[in-house]
């Protein structure tokens, strides 16, 4: 049927369509080559000619991946504990700071949020070196604890919840405050439930961005058992592994959680980005 | 444990004064709860605040004019020596140089990529929700495993983009193409964050706008330049800024692909911070660096939230 009315498939932006699939394909090329290249053996890609799909399928490098020839596991391992961590803990701070700065009554309060968004003109750069020499001087070096320090407290986050429970219309606090019910049950009970969206936004937020991290994992681990994905998996280049394939596979389950994880919150992430984004 | 004792020797007016403490207590919580819970939810963020991102640049100021020994220690004043000889030195202004050219490099071509890719994937088309997420995702993928496919790409003797493009470069390993190639790498993920808010600020365009130039049949191009682009030009400048400060801190593709070199003609000033102070250890030369960085940082937010006020002013 499509093929009997081409005219009408054009009008109604099929050509749009097809220029843009070829756009596509040459922007995310880069994808499309680690994908292709984990399924190719390493024989192949130093003896045949380039080509950009393998010639030969095959699960080999995989399999060495799973039979532990790289220790993606364990820095995998340690990378969701690092990002689990900084997004639970950058969720409660942000909600608890964003709820002292509008529901209860705390003096300076503007004055704190001007602050807390100040923290963000701050470049990561100018602390770093006092945030490296904190958490090496209290032998925090190779912790989780030392991995997520210095990520707790997200300015955006802080401004996105207040934002949220700004947009909670006032009578929802005084008809809870009339029916008996305290600022803290008022918080877990009430506010918060209607938070989804906002918390969410942020979660997947958080979650993405510590998954990428790179410098500050560099800095603080030097122990492979306490090695993130980003740092270990770039490491592996500097030896004399010059097994691509192998580590294209190991690429691939670096990406896929995180690639997983942003197309299913997706429309959480975009709002969460460009609302947080604004003032920032 | 000394409560339990004195109870027993004065049980009467013990559990008195306990009751009473106790009813006092949860009186004056209950009268100030709000206060107090404010107070208590707020301390949190404050210490983080103060422990990270305050105190530790005060830190940095401090070691800044300080010597450091090498486990990063300050052990004598010495004024502002560092700065002086960081100004008067090569390899600064060097970093400078090459900072500004990595920010013309990456900002003007990934927004104009963005910008096209988001006026062509605007409207309703076949798939279009799922082009979107296609377009969006880079930004959620690693820079650090994009340098690494990048390389394998651009290898002098058997990636990819010299095979098909018939070239014979050297790339990363060239001292002429080495900033390039690390803008590269940076533009993959920069374009697919523009692209969020480009579309967005997009998709905020009434459509009747672009129905009515169609009905007085005014083409694509005329389209883009007479509504596109007026209705995204706060997007824009807004992204300009953003833009700047995050390739101004791009690090892991350079320390992944070029480490600084060939001979400098990578060493931005955030990977010469770096170098500074975790490959060579001297901490104070770093901290001075990263205090420049941080003012030349805080001029381009004061440039951007001048114009910003200027612009809500005229409307």
């Amino acid at each position: 049927m499509r093929v009997r009315k081409p005219a009408r498939f054009l009008r109604r932006g099929g050509l749009r369509a097809l220029l843009v699939i070829a756009v596509a394909l040459v922007y995310l090329f880069p994808l499309v080559r680690i994908f292709s290249m984990s399924f190719t053996s390493a024989s192949e890609l130093y003896a045949a000619e380039a080509s950009i799909l393998p010639r030969q399928f095959t699960l080999e490098n995989y399999v060495s991946v799973f039979e532990g020839n790289i220790p993606i596991f364990t820095f995998l391992k340690n990378t969701v504990a690092m990002a689990l961590l900084i997004t639970a803990i950058q969720l409660a701070v942000s909600s608890i700071t964003a709820y002292a700065l509008t529901g209860l009554d705390l003096p300076f309060q503007n004055v704190i949020f001007v602050l807390i968004l100040g923290g963000m003109m701050i470049p990561f750069e100018s602390t770093m070196l006092s945030n490296y020499l904190f958490v090496a001087g209290h032998s925090l070096r190779n912790t989780y604890l030392g991995l997520i320090l210095p990520f707790l407290l997200s300015p955006a986050g802080v401004f996105l919840m207040r934002q949220q429970f700004r947009s909670i219309p006032r009578e929802m606090y005084e008809a809870a405050a009339i029916d008996g019910c305290g600022p803290l049950r008022l918080f877990v009970r009430i506010l918060l439930p209607m938070s989804g969206n906002a918390l969410a936004s942020l979660g997947i937020l958080s979650m993405v961005t510590a998954w990428n991290q790179y410098v500050w994992p560099l800095l603080v681990t030097d122990k492979n058992e306490m090695r993130t994905v980003q740092v270990g998996i770039s490491m592996l280049q500097g030896l004399e592994f010059s097994d691509y394939t192998l580590v294209m596979a190991g690429i691939v389950l670096v990406l896929l959680p995180c690639v997983l994880i942003f197309i299913v919150g997706f429309r959480f992430f975009v709002a969460g980005l460009t609302e947080g984004a604004v003032k920032g | 444990m000394e409560n339990v004792k004195r109870n027993t020797l004065f049980p009467a007016r013990g559990n008195q004064a306990a009751a009473a403490a106790r009813g006092g207590l949860a009186q004056f919580w209950k009268r100030h709860e709000k206060r107090l819970l404010g107070i208590l939810f707020v301390l949190p963020a404050l210490y983080l605040l103060w422990q990270f991102s305050y105190g530790a640049f005060f830190q940095t100021l401090y070691n800044s004019v300080h010597l450091t020994n090498i486990r990063g220690q300050a052990v004598a004043f010495c004024g502002f020596d560092l700065y002086r000889s960081l100004l008067s030195g090569e390899e600064f202004w060097n970093s400078c140089l090459v900072s500004v050219e990595f920010v013309l490099l990456t900002v003007l071509p990934s927004l104009a990529a963005a910008l096209a890719l988001a006026a062509l994937c605007r409207g309703r088309m076949p798939g279009g929700r799922l082009i979107n997420v296609l377009f969006s995702m880079p930004v959620a993928v690693s820079s650090a495993c994009v340098t690494m496919v990048f390389m394998t790409l651009l290898e002098p003797s058997m990636g990819l983009v010299n095979e098909l493009l018939g070239l014979d470069l050297k790339w990363y390993l060239d001292s002429e193409l080495a900033l390039v190639s690390v803008a590269m790498v940076v533009n993959w993920n920069l374009i697919a964050m523009d692209f969020i808010f480009l579309s967005a600020a997009l998709r905020a365009v009434p459509v009747s706008y672009y129905e009515s130039a169609s009905l007085d049949g005014a083409d694509g191009w005329k389209v883009f330049r007479n509504i596109t682009l007026p209705s995204v030009s706060p997007t824009l400048f807004f992204l300009t800024v953003v833009n700047i400060l995050q390739t101004f801190q791009a690090f892991g593709p350079i320390n992944i692909m070029t480490g600084g070199g060939p001979s400098g003609a990578t060493d931005v000033l955030s990977y010469s911070i770096y170098r500074d102070a975790f490959v060579n250890y001297q901490f104070s030369p770093a901290a001075a660096k990263s205090v420049l960085l941080f003012f030349i940082l805080l001029g381009v937010t004061m440039v951007q939230m001048k114009s910003e006020k200027r612009r809500v002013f005229y409307q």
